[in-house]
């Protein structure tokens, strides 16, 4: 009685239409919607999912399914495949089996890496000013005989890099 | 939802049309592959930039009082 009050209530207020519409085509109970049914998935740790893939059979299907119930060495591959393919969507083989999408993604990132030396190159181009003398190579040169002489870092650093006495770098 | 009623013949569903990864997923590497080495590749030799590499290894010393 309570329940036949309150859909009274939902054929009189102003609910959204397709509420309204659904409420009236099927005498007052709102149909389930489909996310809220049990689903289908093909996932390799789930063997037999909760529903058959194929939710609406045709003739042809339902026919096939009445088959079935008799005895199933009276079935022909295709019929047997045929009712795999109306419980399973993708066989194991085609649920584990590779893509080629690590191309696209290996392409773009090096795309996008690429785009990046792009900016350096604008940069160069429009940004910065010219390289101060202090990096000509005559000046590196004598600036680095210089802190030799000097002894610079010389336990771990320039100088420790350096050999004295057969005046090169060390090998 | 997955539960589509599959109305074509059984040879139908076996057809899996390839991927846009199947289609130009080779061209994208490659073509990805060759912008990232033309590009670097100018940018390391042909630009200019002061890296600031070590002189260790790199330099011979050069006598520097006048």
């Amino acid at each position: 009685m309570l329940a036949s009050r309150v859909f009274s209530l939902v054929g009189r207020r102003s609910i959204s239409t397709s509420l309204c519409l659904r409420a009236h085509g099927h005498g007052g109970v709102v149909k389930a919607e489909d996310y809220t049914l049990p689903a289908y998935v093909d996932r390799r740790d789930v063997p037999l999912p909760e529903v058959a893939f194929v939710r609406d059979l045709s003739a042809q299907q339902k026919a096939l399914k009445e088959k079935e119930k008799a005895a199933w060495s009276q079935l022909s591959v295709d019929e047997k495949v045929e009712l795999y393919r109306i419980k399973f969507n993708e066989t194991y083989a085609e649920m584990n089996k590779g893509t080629n999408e690590w191309k696209t993604i290996l392409g773009g990132v090096l795309l996008f890496l690429g785009f990046t030396g792009v900016i350096l190159i604008w940069q160069k181009h429009f940004m910065y000013g010219p390289i101060p003398h202090t990096f000509s190579e005559e000046w590196v040169s004598a600036q680095t005989k210089r802190m030799l002489d000097m002894r610079v870092n010389p336990v771990e650093g320039i100088s420790a890099q350096w050999d004295f006495d057969k005046n090169d770098w060390k090998k | 939802a997955r539960g589509i009623q599959h109305t074509a013949v059984r040879q139908a569903h076996h057809k899996h049309e390839p991927t846009f990864h199947d289609k130009y997923g080779t061209m994208v590497l490659l073509g990805g592959a060759a912008m990232f080495s033309s590009v670097w590749g100018y940018v390391f030799t042909k630009l200019n930039v002061e890296w600031g590499f070590s002189p260790i290894g790199r330099t011979t010393p050069r006598e520097w009082r006048e």
